[in-house]
Order: structure tokens, then C-alpha cells, then sequence
């Protein structure tokens, strides 16, 4: 029985050791999100787009990249750039790269899940955001 | 093997150093800007000890699990019910993206496949409780068109990962 519970003991103290030698990481990316929030405000952001098309969904989908925190934020940035004539391509992507590409997690995704796994995800990740921004609003079109 | 240690701890603090002189320097640029980012991140960091708490939890539980058992549902010759069940898996998760890896690495201890777990980041994008305020922002077309084209995606993208990364599996 007591050399049970050493084991669950064992098992448990595994886990948190685990997550406790990853915490510097952590603490690093949450500390590097705070200050591209701090940085690069909505200002910041809208001055980039350029009222074309193409461009302007590329710049949405590198801005998606860089900035990062709760979902409903891109959302809120989203529609105010909607609002101020943004293109729906453009804040697709923004929508879309917020949650999926992640430039500022990358150290940490890279230190945990691999680097070669951590570049081809993201790549993949932006290139795709663009594909789905064209397909959302397309068929959005023609419904 | 000190040679060794000594590089392990240098890996493991490298990005700390970095965003610690990162903030030195810009604190003499905005100081202003600097200390609002530190209570923004004493906020964020108080919002990712529970979901922290919780995946070591989850990590604790998924020893007692038999390899096989796990394999059975989420293994590389899973079929579509293991592509499935990364994508809800992805859908339900909450938190930040950063406190998932270290859970993502051990399922793929026990079998889950790169393109899978990439699958499983992907729909992170699609966040249930936050439907209806993408709907208050969208629409409702756009937002069900939009929910679609990122699922199918990230099938197509948990596939490209798995072809990508056959040759090194053991990374």
C-alpha cells in the first residue's frame, strides 16, 4: 500500500517537476506578450494597412502573427478595423493567424514540441490563414 | 558531462535573459510603457496558474494510461477518429496556447502524431464559448463559414505536418 502511494507520489511529482522546469519559459512568452500589447497598439496596427487588397491581407495576417492573447481580442480589433474600412480578406487572416501562428510562443514551442516541427507549423499556419480568409469570404459572396 | 549541464542551463535560461535585458533596455525608452507590461503580465500570470494546475493534473492522470489505450483513439493508425478527437481536443482546451505544449509532448510520448498534435493547436482557433461574440462581430454566415474552412484546414495542415515530419519523428 505505502510503496502504492510512493508511486502516485512519484508519478505526480514527475508531472509537476515536468512543468515546473518549464516555467522560466513560460513566464519569458507571457512577459514578451505583455509588451507587444504595450508596444503595438490598434494605432499601430491600422497604420499598416494600405487600402489593398493583397497587401492589406498579408499585413493583416503578419499583424495576427505578432500580436497574441485572449481570442476575443482579435475579434474586437477585427471589427474596429472592419469599421474603419479594413478589407474582410485582411481581418480574416488577422482573425485566423491570432490564435493559429504564434511568433512570440514560438521560443517556447520550439524549447518544448521542436524547432523543425515549430517552423514548418507556423509557415503552414500563415500560409493557410490566407487560404482561409480567401475561401470565408468568397463563399460568403455567394450565400 | 558538467560541459553538458552547463549548456542544459544555458538553453533553459537563454530566453529569460533575453526578455530580461529586452525590458532593461526599453524601460529606459518608456518606463511608463515597461511597468504597465509587467502588471499586464502579473494579470495574464494569474489567469495561467489555474489552467497550469489543471494540465499537470491531466498530466499526472495520463501515466496511469496504457499506451495502448491511448493509441486505440488518438495513435498515429488512429484514423479520422484520432484526427477527431485532436480537433475537439484543440476546440475545448482553454487558456493559453504556451501551457498546452508541455501535455501535447507527452501525448506524443504515447502516440499522438505531429500532424495531430498540429491539428489539435489548429482548432485552438475555434473557441466554443466565443462563438456568439464572433457572430456579434461577423455574422452569423460569415461565422459559420469561417468555423468550417478552419476545421477542414487544419486537417489539411495536421496531413502536410505528417509528411513533413516523417523522417524525424524522434525529434
Amino acid at each position: 500500500m505505502n510503496i502504492k502511494k510512493k508511486n502516485h507520489l512519484e508519478l505526480f511529482l514527475k508531472s509537476f517537476k515536468s512543468m515546473l522546469s518549464l516555467l522560466p519559459l513560460m513566464i519569458s512568452v507571457i512577459l514578451l506578450i505583455a509588451l507587444v500589447k504595450e508596444f503595438i497598439t490598434f494605432k499601430v496596427i491600422s497604420s499598416f494597412f494600405q487600402n489593398n487588397i493583397m497587401i492589406d491581407t498579408l499585413i493583416g495576417a503578419l499583424s495576427g502573427s505578432i500580436l497574441a492573447g485572449n481570442s476575443l481580442n482579435s475579434y474586437v480589433i477585427g471589427g474596429e478595423l472592419l469599421t474603419g474600412g479594413v478589407s474582410l480578406f485582411a481581418v480574416t487572416a488577422f482573425i485566423v493567424t491570432w490564435v493559429t501562428v504564434g511568433f512570440v510562443q514560438a521560443p517556447a514551442e520550439a524549447a518544448i514540441l521542436g524547432t523543425k516541427f515549430t517552423i514548418w507549423r507556423n509557415v503552414l499556419s500563415f500560409v493557410l490563414s490566407m487560404l482561409v480568409s480567401v475561401l470565408t469570404v468568397f463563399v460568403l459572396g455567394l450565400v | 558531462m558538467k560541459q553538458k549541464t552547463n549548456k542544459n542551463l544555458f538553453n533553459k535560461f537563454k530566453l529569460p535573459a533575453a526578455v530580461a535585458v529586452l525590458y532593461l533596455v526599453l524601460y529606459f525608452v518608456s518606463p511608463d510603457k515597461i511597468i504597465n507590461s509587467l502588471k499586464y503580465s502579473y494579470s495574464i500570470f494569474k489567469q495561467v496558474v489555474p489552467v497550469i494546475i489543471f494540465i499537470i493534473l491531466f498530466m499526472w492522470g495520463l501515466k496511469y494510461i496504457p499506451n495502448k489505450a491511448v493509441k486505440k483513439y488518438i495513435g498515429r493508425n488512429s484514423g479520422l477518429k484520432g484526427w477527431l478527437f485532436a480537433a475537439l481536443g484543440g476546440m475545448i482546451s482553454h487558456g493559453p496556447i504556451y501551457a498546452w505544449y508541455p501535455l501535447l509532448k507527452e501525448f506524443e510520448a504515447k502516440g499522438l502524431s505531429r500532424g495531430q498534435t498540429a491539428v489539435f493547436l489548429y482548432n485552438r482557433a475555434i473557441k466554443l464559448p466565443l462563438i456568439p461574440m464572433l457572430i456579434h462581430y461577423f455574422g452569423l454566415k460569415y461565422t459559420i463559414i469561417l468555423t468550417i474552412f478552419m476545421f477542414l484546414v487544419s486537417f489539411l495542415q495536421g496531413s502536410l505536418i505528417d509528411i513533413i515530419m516523417k523522417d524525424s519523428e524522434a525529434e
